[in-house]
């Protein structure tokens, strides 16, 4: 499965962003804006009509790939940061407390501190990196009686760590917590069923591991939705518009203003890419990550991070350089990589990576092992002048 | 023509598809506001024929509709 847009650029920055996106994926967004991307919901006329249904597909391909009760229960987003606010501000209130992982990315950490701002919530953090019990062991310590929610990713986006979700969620049911799970990482690479996992709200990206294009996401609600969800965001929806409240159904009541059609019509050729091959995508990227790992822990310069997590993710340092000048040199070689903090500087004070952050290697469904062979060189190459 | 009043598009959808595993046509379309309490809705629109039918689907199938408007 080899496709580049440019053979001389080395993309291996996925986590970030995946790329290049299937031919599929460009193909129905060129399509949907050539061709019918009239406004979704707004407007009965065909091309209305055109613009909605392809939305609906995509409800039910989301609700089919992650076992939600009903497409009503898809909320599209911008972006996966989007997603996880929504979901959050919908359902914290006054004085609740929170928890989250150790290894949360900024679009955790930070929503989470501004509630405990804006309305008094308090949050905790446990340990995310560790067997199952001594991770569940340590949320069944900080659980309080108000504890209404627990947010946490599914895989960490700066190395290969993955929470034990089925086991959070059945602590989360069990002790009546709202459990919401940042999929940024995960959703496309590993089975994710919101039933079994008790996973009350689910987010995902488009433009990562569904290979959909950047400008949507989406929220996942599992069924089990509160009544009153808060809203982010009010404005336009297409129906009940002499209400000056938004309407109280989903997914309208969450979906202010206009949804991003193209990304969406994108989104659903990247889930069809996809669908059914998570496991296949997830072990191809595990095997390029474990080959880069094997041959970077002979490097007595390199320090590697939770390398024993083999997952999409590889973190490194070159020891006297920083990460952000091996970043750069692997750039001039055409290498992209991803240096610094990533977003997630609670991450990485729990793995130690220093002030400085490490340096960030992501795989994709595109990248091979002559990929693997042409980073290590360079990687060397690198070491000789730093 | 009879018109299902749903609250929300995406109602109205999972109507049609609804309807349409059960073999009964219809097509989604815009409410005239001045029918509704809160202005702009969508609805199915099918022969009233099947009002009964239509009824009992969408109640199995747990979609939430307003009324049943024409006939």
């Amino acid at each position: 499965m080899k496709y580049s847009a440019d053979e001389s650029v080395l993309y291996l920055d996925n986590a970030a962003t995946t790329f290049p996106k299937p031919p599929s994926v460009i193909y129905e967004s060129v399509k949907c804006m050539a061709r019918y991307c009239g406004n979704p919901g707004r407007g009965s006329h065909a091309l209305a009509r055109a613009a909605s249904e392809k939305l609906f597909e995509v409800r039910e391909k989301l609700c089919e790939m992650f076992h939600a009760a009903s497409p009503e229960n898809v909320v599209f987003t911008l972006n996966t940061t989007y997603a996880v606010n929504i979901a959050l501000k919908a359902v914290c209130s006054e004085g609740d407390h929170i928890l989250i992982s150790d290894m949360e990315h900024n679009s955790v950490l930070r929503p989470v501190v501004s509630l405990t701002e804006k309305r008094g919530a308090a949050f905790d953090t446990f340990t995310s990196v560790g067997d199952e019990k001594s991770i569940t062991d340590d949320i069944k310590r900080k659980i309080r009686k108000n504890t209404r929610i627990l947010i946490c990713q599914h895989a960490s986006n700066i190395c290969g760590n993955v929470l034990p979700i089925e086991k959070i969620g059945l602590l989360c049911k069990k002790r009546g917590i709202f459990f919401i799970v940042d999929a940024a990482q995960s959703a496309g690479l590993y089975e994710i069923d919101v039933g079994k996992m008790n996973i009350n709200a689910l987010c995902v990206p488009s433009h990562k591991a569904l290979y959909g294009p950047q400008g949507a996401a989406a929220v996942i609600f599992s069924g089990a939705v509160p009544d009153s969800l808060k809203t982010l965001v009010e404005g336009g929806s297409g129906i009940n518009s002499k209400d000056i409240h938004m309407p109280s159904e989903l997914p309208d009541r969450l979906e202010a203003g206009t949804m991003p059609t193209p990304a969406i019509a994108g989104l659903s050729a990247g889930i069809d890419f996809v669908a059914g091959k998570e496991s296949e995508l997830l072990r191809h990227e595990k095997y390029l990550s474990r080959i880069l790992c094997e041959e970077l822990s002979r490097d007595g310069r390199i320090t590697l991070y939770l390398p024993e997590r083999i997952g999409s993710v590889v973190l490194f340092n070159l020891r006297g350089a920083s990460s952000v000048s091996v970043s750069e040199e692997l750039d001039r070689l055409g290498i992209c990589t991803r240096a610094g903090l990533h977003c997630a500087p609670l991450a990485h004070r729990t793995l130690k990576t220093g002030d400085g952050g490490a340096v960030r290697v992501s795989f994709g469904a595109f990248n091979d092992i002559r990929d693997v062979r042409r980073l290590i060189d360079g990687i060397y190459s690198v070491e000789r002048y730093l | 023509m009879c018109i299902a009043y749903t609250k929300t598009v995406t109602a109205a959808q999972m109507a049609r598809r609804a309807l349409a595993l059960a073999g009964i046509e219809s097509d989604i379309v815009g409410i005239d506001p001045r029918l509704t309490k809160n202005g702009c809705a969508y609805g199915v629109r099918f022969s009233c024929g099947e009002a009964g039918r239509v009824r009992r689907i969408l109640k199995e199938k747990g979609i939430a509709y307003g009324e049943i408007l024409g006939g």
